[in-house]
């Protein structure tokens, strides 16, 4: 018998299967693609906030760089352009640190991006009204910061950029530019951002990259090797977890501990090999019983399994403890060495989170758990016990 | 999320991939080991990022050679062309011809690895001569801007391979230059007219670097992540040491390379007797405890660079060996049985000196064993040392 394990972790990832299909194109299949976004909203935050500071001021230094390069007649019109700009821009500062809905930061700051652009715009088309040889490079430095600093996706910086592009040959156009003097305006902004387009999509590429990568490590760090199912650590974890939302929101929890019967005899008689098969398959039909998003199938020793149900009530749990014996008889896997059954079998035993007085801490009903299921083993194993 | 990944990272022992990721790396530096691993890494890995740069400024720079026909047209029908049209069109043309004389170097294997030393003079020599043909079309009577520069401004922290450091460095370069071979070509009317044309080169520096500090960070990161991912998939959780899945694919390899030699790869099994026992009795973290414990001791008994020690199972070990004998792998288990009961770890309930100790069971490779064949002998061996009182070796026949 072969003891390749049958469950290879690694392709049964949504994450490392996302890797090998790859994305190129810049998105993820659906529901990484909202964790992906969820993600970077958390993690722009910060990145946005120093943004914005470093925008307003300069801004502030463009206010400054105007009033010595500015012809007099228009510097009214500038300072009043640089001051609507500056109104959603604070406003979106002042949203920043307030807090906001996540959904809302990559649709602001896309608006801001944009009104600074046709600002600047602006600024330039009445410049070139009178003098031609007035600089615009600075728009160049917006679209820049869309694709680099602000932490939008490529699409989304794309379209700031045309936007801004758009708006400015429109500005140029009733300022009067020769034409000759716009295409070649028009084209140096274009290789600008185009230059700025395939850095950003370096950028998207290696932070989905990463994205990817460190949810592998976890979910690596977080299973058996064998089966598959949460090791002992994020079992551990998960209960403390569960056993406090339970507490909060005053709901049922049961940890249904499991035993395989007789396993060191098997092992001894069929070898390791058959013995991790065995352990294998036992592994799959707890994972269907733990199938609910709080739920938990974990592997917490070498032939012990635990399950945790969140909001059930113990009848709901006995049943799944019950229904858990049956199938793994129903596997019929043959055990010739057991003295309970001729195939291998599971004793459980379970314990509930009680409404009105419950145990002192999750340790302590992992405990009665524990002595359910030495009574089970006691009462003949292939059985169920509840304390 | 964050937090919890931290976490897991202080329980990975002595790995410098999880110290450097939980130390951080403000400054874009490594420890020097790791820093030279990922600028050898980075090298390699943007060769694909320089292949589209230079395409990338093949366009752009084609489409300033085509320009140059349209705003020049009124020169270009002179009999008598003026010195400076000489130069300004050589000056193109001379660059656009370096830049497709780079495009062998990147698409021969042969001849990448001149292509990172490259790409800083490239781009250097790119700005350098923006600066003198456009002050030429400024001869010619024509306006002209330098933005340009700040095309090449981008081009320089564009993630080619430089580390950020070498990319500031080379973006000062480019700077300081520009404005000193302006002053050169333009006499020192040059500074005065350039104000503003400087003002904003240095804030594209500016604007550009943050950007190059945010992709070269991640960068770092998915690095140090990556390296992470792979000793994770073939590393124990618990101890540390390698996994079944890893073992299980160092043997299969080191078999296939043995096979038809007179070389032999040795297995040795280990269970720790009576573990079953000692968790009921002291519980489960003191259970992990001696698992690590028990792991070190195989881990620094196994000394030889090529030899694995790895946990296949909940209280079950086994290390492989390269190139033994029968001799040589039976006192290397009796080895390894001694230096775990000399850790005189308390075992209550047991008979005897009531520590805790192993059973081992051992085989070497013959012509024609397989893995599954060769675990098998060595089970059947363990199984044997179990039922002749445990604490002891035995070997298979």
């Amino acid at each position: 018998m072969e003891i390749v394990s049958r469950r290879q972790t690694h392709d049964d990832s949504a994450y490392a299967r996302q890797k090998t299909q790859g994305f190129r194109r810049l998105r993820f299949e659906p529901k990484l693609e909202d964790e992906f976004r969820e993600q970077q909203g958390y993690s722009n935050l910060g990145l946005l906030r120093i943004s914005i500071v470093f925008g307003v001021a300069l801004w502030l230094l463009f206010c400054v760089v105007d009033i010595l390069i500015a012809p007099s007649d228009l510097l009214g019109l500038f300072m009043a352009v640089r001051a609507v700009v500056l109104v959603p821009l604070l406003l979106f500062a002042a949203l920043l640190w307030r807090g906001m809905p996540l959904y809302l930061i990559s649709p602001l700051t896309m608006l801001c991006i944009v009104v600074v652009g046709l600002g600047a715009a602006a600024v330039v088309g009445l410049g070139h009204s009178r003098d031609l040889s007035f600089p615009y490079e600075g728009l160049l430095l917006v679209s820049m910061a869309g694709f680099f600093l602000v932490g939008l996706r490529l699409a989304e910086a794309v379209l700031c950029a045309v936007m801004i592009l758009l708006g400015f040959i429109a500005i140029e156009l009733w300022a009067g530019v020769p034409r000759l003097q716009l295409l070649t305006n028009a084209l140096f902004l274009l290789c600008g951002n185009l230059i700025g387009a395939v850095g950003g999509y370096m950028l998207e590429f290696k932070t989905r990259e990463q994205f990817l990568t460190v949810r592998l490590n976890r979910e690596l760090a977080e299973q058996d090797g064998l089966t598959g199912l949460s090791n002992r650590r994020s079992f551990d974890q998960h209960l403390s977890t569960l056993w406090q939302q339970a507490e909060r929101d005053e709901r049922g929890l049961s940890v249904l501990l499991c035993d395989v019967d007789h396993f060191k005899a098997f092992n001894d008689h069929y070898g390791h090999a058959a013995g991790d098969l065995a352990l294998q398959r036992i592994a799959e039909v707890l994972q269907s019983t733990a199938r609910r998003p709080l739920d938990m199938a974990a592997r917490v020793g070498g032939e012990e399994f635990a399950v945790l149900l969140y909001d059930s009530e113990p009848a709901d749990a006995q049943r799944h403890a019950l229904q858990l014996v049956e199938q793994v008889r129903h596997l019929a896997i043959s055990h010739a060495a057991s003295s309970t059954r001729a195939v291998v079998t599971l004793s459980v035993g379970v314990a509930s989170r009680l409404h009105d007085h419950p145990q002192e801490n999750e340790q302590a009903l992992l405990a009665q758990a524990d002595r359910a299921l030495y009574r089970a083993k006691e009462g003949g194993r292939d059985q169920v016990q509840r304390i | 999320m964050l937090t919890r990944y931290h976490e897991l990272l202080s329980d990975i022992p002595d790995n410098p991939f999880a110290q450097q990721l939980q130390a951080g790396f403000p400054l874009l530096r490594f420890q020097p080991r790791l820093e030279k691993l990922y600028c050898q890494y980075l090298a390699v890995a943007a060769i694909r990022q320089r292949r589209i740069a230079i395409l990338l400024a093949l366009v752009i720079w084609g489409m300033f050679v085509l320009s140059d026909f349209w705003r020049l047209r009124s020169v270009l029908v002179m009999e008598v062309w003026p010195q400076e049209l000489y130069w300004l069109l050589y000056g193109r043309w001379i660059v656009f011809a370096g830049l497709a004389s780079c495009v062998p170097v990147l698409l021969l294997p042969r001849w990448e690895r001149f292509s990172l030393a490259l790409t800083p003079a490239v781009i250097i020599g790119g700005a350098w001569s923006v600066v003198v043909i456009n002050l030429l079309y400024g001869e010619l009577g024509f306006s002209y801007s330098l933005s340009g520069l700040i095309l090449m401004v981008i081009a320089i922290f564009f993630p080619l391979g430089m580390t950020f450091h070498r990319s500031l460095l080379m973006a000062f370069v480019l700077v300081v230059g520009a404005h000193v071979l302006g002053v050169l070509v333009a006499g020192k009317a040059f500074l005065p007219s350039f104000q503003v044309n400087s003002f904003y080169l240095i804030l594209a520096v500016l604007v550009c670097a943050c950007g190059r500090y945010l992709q070269d960070h991640t960068q770092r990161e998915q690095f140090l992540n990556r390296h992470l991912l792979n000793y994770l998939a073939e590393r124990d959780s618990l101890t540390g040491l390698h996994n079944r899945r890893s073992l299980e694919f160092m043997a299969r390899e080191w078999l296939q390379q043995v096979s038809g030699q007179s070389i032999a790869v040795g297995f040795c099994l280990f269970d720790v007797d009576h573990f079953k026992a000692y968790n009921d009795s002291c519980g489960h973290e003191a259970g992990d405890q001696v698992l690590k414990l028990v792991a070190q001791a195989l881990n620094d008994g196994t000394r030889r660079p090529q030899d694995i020690a790895a946990r296949i199972g909940g209280e079950e070990f086994a290390v492989i060996v390269h190139d033994t004998n029968k001799n040589e792998l039976f006192n290397l288990a009796e080895q390894l049985r001694v230096r775990v009961e000399a850790l005189s770890l308390r075992h209550p309930g047991l008979p005897g000196k009531q520590v805790v100790t192993l059973s081992a069971g051992v085989a070497v490779s013959s012509r024609d064993d397989n893995f599954t064949s060769l675990y098998q002998r060595a089970d059947a061996a363990l199984y044997a040392a179990k039922h002749a009182g445990r604490n002891r070796v035995e070997q298979s026949e």
